[in-house]
């Protein structure tokens, strides 16, 4: 009788705890979804990287700048007809280039859904790391390669602009110095050809 | 006596555990789509290829689990929990997307909106419905699935963004089933 009682006391203060435990759970991930500093995307990416040479294969150029100026861009639709996109452009004065040939100034441009929170990277006076595609050519317009290509500076420290993931969390952990030279390193890999760029996500799927 | 109910109580707590794991996993995001488990998607301005995808999905993937899916095919923006959409949205980074316009009290998506993007496309119908099964995996509270948080059955499903996989989990359905 004891034995059942033990094991019934038992059963009660674990269901207790792990309905305790999901709910943290689920609050942390909602928590994460919607207010986060580096918010996950809810999208599917032309591109995934697990190296930087992935990322500086797949990009026109990297730079390393300072943002001057952002404001609201292009609108694409509205809400009912396509759903609709809003962009952001933002100007970059370049201080090196490290990867392909770019413009003392640049501007790029991102979607909303991209962008999501992370809007920290945009704010005038920011230090960032940018890998870049070329979206235009007169006037030029970049975007980022994807979410993991935006990285920002503080002193020596590093964090990832717009996507929390371990690829990026590795890249920033270097800190500033180390990370230039890996980018460095990685260009020169490109340039020779022993990296190239991954595969995109779209036509990765089997023929029917 | 006394090691017999320790073990029993080990046991138990192991078994507590062990059913309470899939469902408390690591690939939810937190939310769910609409307050009941009768969702309204709304298929508006959809191309063929994706209204294919997006019924195959239905089919297969949401009405198996307990969310019962009302389908609209209106223009009517204001009829879906769950508006999708198909358009040239340009050389952005993404493929498809979902996102929430209209929070609610208590984490839940009053309106959810996915588009796809068809600069990329055309998409072979095989792509079509994995990017199908993923965005409307995320409406309905599903994050990706990565062999660090979803170990056992990452790489089988939509959710790993791999465009070869057109379904579901056991383990998706197991958190959609916990959810609605």
């Amino acid at each position: 009788m004891r034995l059942v009682l033990q094991i019934a006391i038992g059963f009660a203060v674990l269901a207790i705890l792990v309905t305790t435990t999901g709910a943290l759970q689920l609050q942390q991930a909602s928590t994460d979804g919607r207010q986060g500093a580096v918010g996950p995307h809810h999208m599917r990416e032309l591109y995934t990287f697990a190296s930087l040479g992935q990322m500086v294969a797949a990009s026109d150029a990297v730079v390393l700048g300072t943002v001057t100026k952002s404001y609201a861009g292009r609108q694409v639709g509205d809400d009912d007809d396509t759903g609709g996109l809003s962009f952001t452009e933002i100007a970059v004065d370049v201080e090196r280039v490290l990867h392909g040939t770019v413009a003392l100034t640049i501007t790029l441009e991102i979607d909303e859904v991209s962008m999501g929170k992370n809007d920290a990277w945009t704010v005038p006076g920011a230090s960032v790391l940018l890998a870049l595609t070329q979206i235009a050519d007169s006037p030029a317009m970049y975007r980022p390669t994807n979410t993991q290509s935006v990285f920002v500076m503080k002193g020596d420290m590093v964090t990832p602009g717009l996507s929390n993931d371990e690829f990026t969390n590795t890249v920033a952990v270097v800190g500033r110095a180390a990370l230039l030279v890996d980018v460095e390193d990685a260009a020169a890999s490109v340039s020779d050809g022993t990296v190239t760029a991954p595969p995109t996500n779209q036509g990765r799927s089997d023929p029917e | 006596m006394r090691s017999t109910a320790t073990i029993s109580f080990i046991g138990a707590m192991a078994f507590v555990l062990a059913l309470s794991a899939p469902v408390y996993g690591t690939n939810v995001l937190g939310h769910r789509a609409g307050p009941d488990p009768s969702i309204r998607f709304n298929k508006i301005n959809l191309g063929p290829s994706f209204t294919n995808a997006v019924d195959f999905n239905d089919v297969n993937n949401i009405e198996p689990t307990d969310i019962s899916s009302i389908m609209y095919t209106n223009a009517d923006a204001s009829l879906g929990e769950v508006n999708i959409y198909d358009a040239d949205y340009g050389n952005v980074i993404w493929q498809g997307n979902w996102s929430c316009r209209d929070w609610g009290t208590g984490n839940i998506c009053l309106k959810g909106r996915v588009q796809f993007n068809q600069y990329w496309g055309p998409y072979p119908s095989q792509e079509a419905k994995s990017l199908a099964c993923e965005e409307i995996g995320h409406s309905v509270g599903l994050h990706h699935s990565q062999a660090g948080t979803v170990p056992d059955q990452w790489n089988v499903s939509c959710m790993s963004q791999n465009p070869a996989e057109v379904y579901l989990s056991n383990h998706d359905e197991t958190h959609i089933q916990a959810i609605y």
